[in-house]
């Protein structure tokens, strides 16, 4: 199919507004080629991912420092997701230079490409962009794209690096998937017969990024009173062991209001359950050891924000923990935890807070040794840690997973 | 045995195949300084990808991972060519950005008609991907 282009973009892609918006435009091309979209369609914001970890932060760094000669600007409100580093404590958290110089780097081209400097993957709780029901937007980052395509109603698909700078550069993506009404609609449909603790929704999305697939899940039994919080664990999950990028659980979710409605009338093409033995299989199937001792403790992925990090220091307020452990937030909100007095109770139990930076990073990058353990009250830690870390430098990492009184208990105690 | 499919990315090339069951993630299943495959099973773990042709049902996990794609085209560490079940948007820009041919919907199931080792030409312009059975393979290609 041929992209049917506008004739400012037609331009871009001729090379008329700069080798920057060619370079953008010739790969949202490709993409709506492959995806036979008509066209492209404007986009109101955008979140970018391309400063992350020890190799990829290498590869977003050219094509970022490349972009900032080219003198290519994000044309539309641009985010940033989580840096690999935390910016003012690196030295403190063992960040090597090298890679701190690089990260520096990577911080002062995007800031020449006019991105807003969240560094968070809760860029909405950050600083950021809140979309509005219906928005097109280009956003990548796994754990956002679920969060502001079902809790908000916005549309984007999972977009991936690169694709997310040529989107910032041009204010265009591909009118495909998510985009689209009728690829909005559920297709297997997951009903919940089992309560959920908070930390569950982390063993429910692991679950179902697993069970799903590329489907869109349509999901009942989830009570009233879930939190934003919560569901935000679960896509951050599904999405990493998975692709989900959208969910509806009607009543709750943006978009549809029943279950019939999520399925466009349609006759239900799958169903599956997911009961007390389901989340008791997954919650063993979290952790790459049972227990044991743990070199380090990682809480919150995604960023905890003001809701999370409040009802971690009433949790943790005249505790003292005996393992290192971070706690991983957005800069936003680490200042208005200071003003509250909140970060002084979290730093008082001697954990850190670690601001702008991804919970895996100090795992990869801060000298712990060959083989060592840590806990993470995340799905998508679990998941990801005993997975690529372990490849990824000599030796062994293990993974506890535990909710975030478990983290607590655990790094107080100093063994789970 | 020649598949008809769907052009994901443009490009000719060949190379061997290497089979993966599951939606593969360049980020968590592939190391982009070896090369290798980081998934854990006997057949898999360990098993350089430079230079193959990747052949799994769809993408999944981490927008990043075409960082990882990019990175490894630049130290000649990268798989050649992608043939899958179905894309998926961030393993089609995992190929776009490192110039990997892709193709995908195609006439019959690559995961039953590819075996890892055997020989395969993927035509990404046309959607078209040939496979020539290891069977037929030299002796002293092992």
């Amino acid at each position: 199919m041929v992209v049917q282009l506008t004739k400012e973009e037609k331009e871009m892609l001729a090379g008329e507004h700069g080798d920057a918006k060619r370079m953008s435009m010739e790969l949202l091309v490709k993409a709506a080629e492959a995806y036979n979209a008509e066209r492209l369609i404007p986009i109101a914001s955008c979140h970018l991912v391309l400063s992350f970890q020890k190799t990829a932060l290498k590869a977003g760094l050219e094509t970022a420092e490349r972009f900032v000669k080219l003198g290519a600007k994000c044309v539309v409100p641009t985010s940033i997701d989580t840096s690999s580093m935390d910016f003012e404590r690196w030295e403190e958290f063992r960040f090597p230079r090298d890679f701190m110089e690089d990260q520096f780097r990577m911080k002062k081209a995007l800031e020449a490409l006019g991105a807003i400097p969240t560094w968070s993957c809760v860029p909405y709780e950050g600083g950021g962009i809140v979309p509005r029901f219906g928005q097109h937007i280009a956003w990548t980052e796994s754990s956002t794209a679920p969060y502001v395509n079902s809790l908000i109603g916005a549309r984007t698909n999972r977009v991936g690096a690169y694709e997310d700078l040529a989107s910032a550069t041009t204010g265009r993506t591909p009118y495909y998937g998510l985009h689209l009404d009728e690829n909005r609609l559920g297709n297997i449909l997951i009903e919940v017969t089992t309560p959920l603790t908070p930390g569950d929704y982390n063993v429910f999305g692991s679950w179902v990024g697993e069970v799903v697939e590329n489907k869109i899940p349509v999901i009942t039994g989830i009570p009233e009173d879930v939190r934003p919080l919560d569901l935000r664990y679960f896509g951050a999950s599904g999405a990493a062991t998975g692709s989900l990028a959208l969910y509806h659980m009607p009543g709750i979710t943006a978009e549809f209001r029943t279950v019939e409605e999520a399925f466009g009338g349609k006759k239900i093409p799958q169903r599956v359950q997911f009961g007390p033995e389901e989340l008791k299989r997954r919650t063993e199937k979290m952790s790459s050891v049972p227990g044991g001792k743990m070199d380090l403790v990682v809480i919150g992925c995604p960023h905890l924000t003001m809701e999370g990090l409040i009802d971690l220091a009433n949790r943790i307020k005249g505790r003292k923990v005996k393992v290192e452990t971070y706690v991983l937030t957005n800069k936003v909100c680490k200042d208005m935890a200071t003003e509250m007095g909140v970060a002084q109770i979290i730093e008082d139990s001697g954990m850190k807070l670690n601001t702008g930076c991804c919970a895996w990073s100090p795992v990869e990058l801060c000298g712990f040794p060959e083989h060592f353990t840590v806990m993470a009250n995340a799905g998508k830690q679990a998941w990801y840690i005993p997975s690529l870390l372990t490849q990824m430098r000599p030796g062994k990492v293990d993974v506890i997973y535990g909710d975030v009184d478990a983290c607590i208990d655990a790094a107080c105690k100093g063994e789970a | 045995m020649k598949l008809k499919g769907h052009k994901i990315n443009g490009g000719r090339v060949e190379g061997e195949a290497i089979v993966c069951n599951d939606a593969f993630s360049f980020l968590g299943d592939f190391d982009p300084t070896t090369g290798n495959c980081l998934i854990k099973s006997p057949e898999l773990e360990g098993k350089s990808m430079i230079d193959k042709i990747l052949v799994c049902p769809t993408g999944k996990g981490s927008s990043r991972g075409p960082l990882n794609t990019y990175r490894a085209m630049k130290l000649k560490k990268s798989p050649k060519a992608i043939v899958c079940i179905e894309a998926e948007p961030v393993l089609a820009a995992a190929a776009m950005v490192a110039n990997m041919p892709m193709v995908d919907r195609l006439d019959k199931n690559p995961l039953e008609v590819i075996k890892t080792g055997d020989w395969v030409k993927v035509d990404g312009d046309d959607g078209i991907v040939e496979v020539i059975h290891s069977g037929n393979q030299s002796p002293f290609h092992q």
